[in-house]
């Protein structure tokens, strides 16, 4: 659930949020075809009505006389599009508006209905409905006139496609970088707009239909802009891209084994309320119940010396397997041996803390970073594995985690978890139990340390950072000291281990 | 374009269209790049209608697409334009405790149960493509179990070439399409016949007032045989079908972009704005009222078998008008009562214009015109009508 909750909080915003996924909505209209003057034929009575420019003679005879200015709320018939999968006849079912009713652009204008497809027709301009050309239960036909429209005198944006491209029109200083290319909806008009006011347009809040900005939010924020914010140490007004713009590729994905480190910064210009949503909304509910927990801590130190100077070979022999080795799989099978000693900590604790089962599998979760946040899948029945069955296991819970495709299988069903914060960076830690476990360990880093040897000389031993948290209720200080006793002894000497693995 | 010229009027209109419509070409709709499936973990029909409703209005759809997987406790559901009071027996719905909720998008009345699986499937409006949806589906069972299974030209989903296991239907705007369809896994059939049952009297059993003089422009259902996928196929169940269909679905677009099953809990903190839609989608004067006008003629035995047309807009009655017989010339259906019937008080009619019809309409007419007073005013169908 976590997973597609990130993909959610960034889509769940508000509709009117800047972050719109979407691709180049560029519907060719009447205007586009009448850039250039056609000759008659093919300019239909509806384009020619939208063709007609101030003073053009008009390519057929005329039959009416001109008595005003045309252009002065200028009525045009729009056409019922095409539904799609080859439907000319629809029925209209419903009418949102009735005549002398003013919309706009994108507003519902009626529901038709072609067999089992329920369509809602949404105008295409701004203006006054002057003329409904069926009623309701008609036979209406695609390509022929619904509603007569009259255009408001002097709107020009009625005409201009509402574009969604990206919002990155103008870079402004050099500070400045974009977390994600966003899109946003605007006509080409407010772009220039913003373009010649060195206006991001990922910055601005639209409050139009859908989140569409308008010429007012533009000027709005140059205003504030202006008004009280300090002056950004900008770089010299950046080149005037052209008119016509791009879509810019997609970022290359990154490789999916590394995960990548977070490269950008942000420059906040002023503080940022965002709503606490999705993802993390779910580990505000985990953690609040986590703290119902009592927790206590242990750490301790283990010198992996002789297993780090195992690692060449048991490297070696895994690729055997084509198994990449590391040390988790060994610490991961260390851990399961010693729960063998000390199923208590294996168990797993009812809310009220009234029954205390002992599970029989050890399924030991292991925290994840992937991009999208905290995971903690766990590898199922660990006692009854090699390490290198471990490891393989590991390799794919990781890998599917890097792409975010873990299922639900693989997140439920732990019983006891290890945090490898020491990959990142880290020594000692205070890790948080996740219910109904009761108890979690976090590895530090394994770095290269003075230690002294037996016969009191000073020797470079490679230690590892331990500490545990455990629910203090069912688990006394004792038990979690012996437990890590064993492991320790484990981890040290893994010779010791060859000897009682199952 | 000088065979343009010369061209019939109606040729060049196709050839102009056609023209048009080469130019005006949309481009190939886009593959998505992530896929989801949502599996929803309330029962409740009006909660589910208020999710898909959301999803739909909330979510832009186009790179990452969504399969909504939902099942409802008994109910049923009767499509956007059509006449509750035709395709139902809402006196029988009511006295079970069965609700009764109108969708959003179009098509026929279905009957939903935990034994019914409901797929809805959301993509942006470019890739709306039913029929890919549809054989989606019947490629997952045929693979999984070995059906005998076929897409119709009506969209629907037949076993063995007869049975009609799913029913379709879509909505679509101007950014956003979904297409939903049921699919009958292990239905109780026995509830779905009697739930469905099209009342032939209006409600009151001991006269008979036949419900064929409802003249309405709404969709009307067409009754086709059914059959559970479960019959004759013991190894089917719910979970293993939803799998399936749900593995289906997220490889469509290659595996990177499979982003796996979710369960979803359609709470209103998680979707804000959800317990308004579902409030809305409960509302009687959405389930009844958002009937498209129609006319009921009935006789009414005990007056003589007089006739009586009443005129419902929004599911309220505009108009109840006693019909004279075709041979009677120039009078008036009031005149016309008064003379067969003297004791009649057909003035007293008009009293239940701007009321809410109900299923009971020809016996609470009928009470009315023999003066009976005292009952007329109360439906005794479903008692959410009066909460209206």
């Amino acid at each position: 659930m976590a997973l597609l909750l990130t993909h959610l909080s960034r889509r769940l915003q508000p509709t009117h949020s800047l972050q719109l996924a979407g691709r180049a909505l560029s519907r060719s209209s009447s205007a586009r075809l009448c850039s250039a003057p056609l000759p008659s034929p093919l300019c239909d009575e509806h384009s020619r009505r939208v063709c007609r420019r101030p003073g053009a003679a008009p390519a057929l005879a005329v039959r009416r006389l001109h008595t005003g200015d045309r252009r002065a709320g200028k009525v045009v018939p729009f056409l019922l599009s095409d539904i799609g999968e080859g439907i000319v006849e629809v029925v209209i079912k419903e009418w949102y508006v009735k005549e002398g009713d003013s919309v706009s652009q994108f507003d519902s204008l009626c529901e038709v209905q072609s067999d089992k497809a329920s369509v809602t027709i949404t105008s295409r301009y701004d203006g006054v409905v002057r003329k409904l050309y069926y009623s309701v239960d008609d036979m209406a036909r695609v390509g022929q006139p619904l509603v007569d429209i009259e255009s408001e005198p002097g709107s020009s944006d009625s005409e201009d496609e509402v574009q969604e491209r990206d919002a990155i029109a103008v870079v402004g200083g050099e500070h400045y970088v974009l977390p994600t290319p966003t899109k946003v909806l605007t006509t080409p008009a407010v772009r220039r707009i913003a373009m010649e006011n060195n206006v991001v347009l990922g910055e601005v809040r639209g409050t139009g239909k859908d989140g569409r900005i308008l010429k007012e939010d533009v000027l709005r924020y140059v205003q504030e802009k202006e008004k009280g914010k300090p002056p950004k140490e900008t770089a010299p007004a950046a080149p005037k891209k052209p008119a016509v713009q791009e879509v810019p590729k997609e970022a290359p994905k990154a490789p999916v084994e590394t995960v990548a480190p977070r490269a950008q910064t942000v420059l906040l210009a002023e503080d940022k309320t965002a709503p606490v949503s999705g993802f993390t909304k779910a580990m505000v509910k985990a953690m609040k119940l986590s703290m119902t927990v009592p927790h206590f801590g242990y750490c301790d130190e283990i010198e992996m010396t002789t297993l780090v100077n195992l690692r060449p070979a048991l490297k070696k022999s895994a690729e055997a397997f084509g198994v990449k080795f590391s040390y988790m799989p060994v610490i991961i099978k260390a851990c399961s041996m010693a729960l063998l000693q000390y199923p208590v900590l294996n168990a797993s604790v009812d809310a009220a803390c009234e029954n205390i089962t002992y599970k029989a599998s050890h399924n030991i979760g292991i925290a994840m970073d992937t991009p999208n946040g905290l995971v903690v899948p766990n590898v199922k029945q660990v006692q009854n594995l090699t390490v290198l069955e471990v490891a393989q296991e590991l390799n794919r819970l990781q890998a599917l985690g890097a792409r975010g495709q873990l299922t639900a299988a693989d997140l439920a069903g732990g019983t006891f978890s290890l945090s490898n914060i020491g990959a990142i960076g880290g020594t000692y830690a205070k890790p948080v139990i996740v219910p109904p476990e009761v108890a979690i360990g976090a590895i530090g880093r394994i770095q290269k340390l003075p230690r002294f040897a037996a016969d009191g000389s000073v020797v470079a031993a490679h230690v590892m950072q331990v500490s545990w948290s455990a629910d203090h209720r069912v688990i006394d200080g004792a038990t979690m000291a012996r437990f890590s006793n064993v492991m320790k002894a484990f981890l040290e000497q893994p010779a010791a281990m060859l000897l009682q693995m199952k | 374009m000088s065979s343009l010229l010369l061209a019939r009027p109606s040729v060049r209109l196709l050839l102009l269209a056609a023209g048009r419509r080469a130019l005006s070409a949309r481009p190939a709709a886009p593959q998505p790049e992530a896929l989801s499936v949502f599996l929803s973990q309330s029962h409740n029909v009006f909660t589910n209608l208020a999710l898909e409703d959301w999803l739909y209005r909330n979510f832009r759809f186009g790179r990452h697409n969504l399969l909504m997987v939902w099942r409802n406790a008994p109910c049923v559901v009767i499509g956007r334009h059509q006449n509750p009071w035709r395709e139902v027996d809402t006196h029988h719905l009511h006295a079970a405790g069965m609700p009764l909720a109108r969708r959003n998008s179009g098509g026929g009345t279905v009957y939903h149960d935990l034994g019914n699986l409901n797929l809805t499937f959301f993509s942006a409006r470019e890739q709306y493509d039913r029929s890919a949806n549809l054989h989606l589906v019947a490629d997952a069972l045929r693979q999984g179990w070995g059906f005998d299974i076929t897409v119709n030209e009506r969209d629907d989903i037949l076993l063995d070439g007869a049975f009609k296991v799913s029913g379709t239907a879509a909505k679509l705007t101007r950014n956003t399409a979904y297409h939903h369809l049921t699919l009958m896994v292990n239905v109780d059939t026995d509830s779905l016949h009697r739930s469905l049952e099209r009342p032939l009297y209006s409600g009151h059993r001991s006269l008979e007032w036949p419900l064929h003089g409802l003249k309405s422009g709404a969709t009307e259902s067409v009754p086709a045989p059914v059959r559970n996928l479960a019959d004759g196929a013991p190894s089917v169940s719910m979970d293993k079908i939803v799998a399936a269909i749900g593995q289906m679905y997220l490889k469509q677009a290659g595996k990177q972009a499979s982003r796996g099953f979710q369960m979803v809990n359609p709470s209103d903190e998680w979707f804000p704005g959800l317990a308004a839609l579902e409030a809305g989608l409960a509302d009687p004067g959405w389930v009844y009222g958002k009937t498209p006008r129609f006319s009921h003629t009935f006789r009414l035995a005990a007056c003589s078998n007089v006739e009586v047309e009443v005129q419902v807009e929004k599911g309220l009655i505009t108009s109840v008008q006693p019909l004279p017989p075709d041979n009677s010339a120039g009078v008036s259906g009031t005149e016309w009562v008064r003379s067969i019937l003297p004791s009649a008080f057909p003035e007293l009619l008009a009293s239940l214009v701007g009321e809410k019809y109900c299923a009971d309409i020809a016996r609470r007419t009928e009470t009315l015109l023999l003066g009976h007073t005292g009952s007329a005013d109360t439906c005794r169908s479903d008692r959410r009508i009066l909460a209206m």
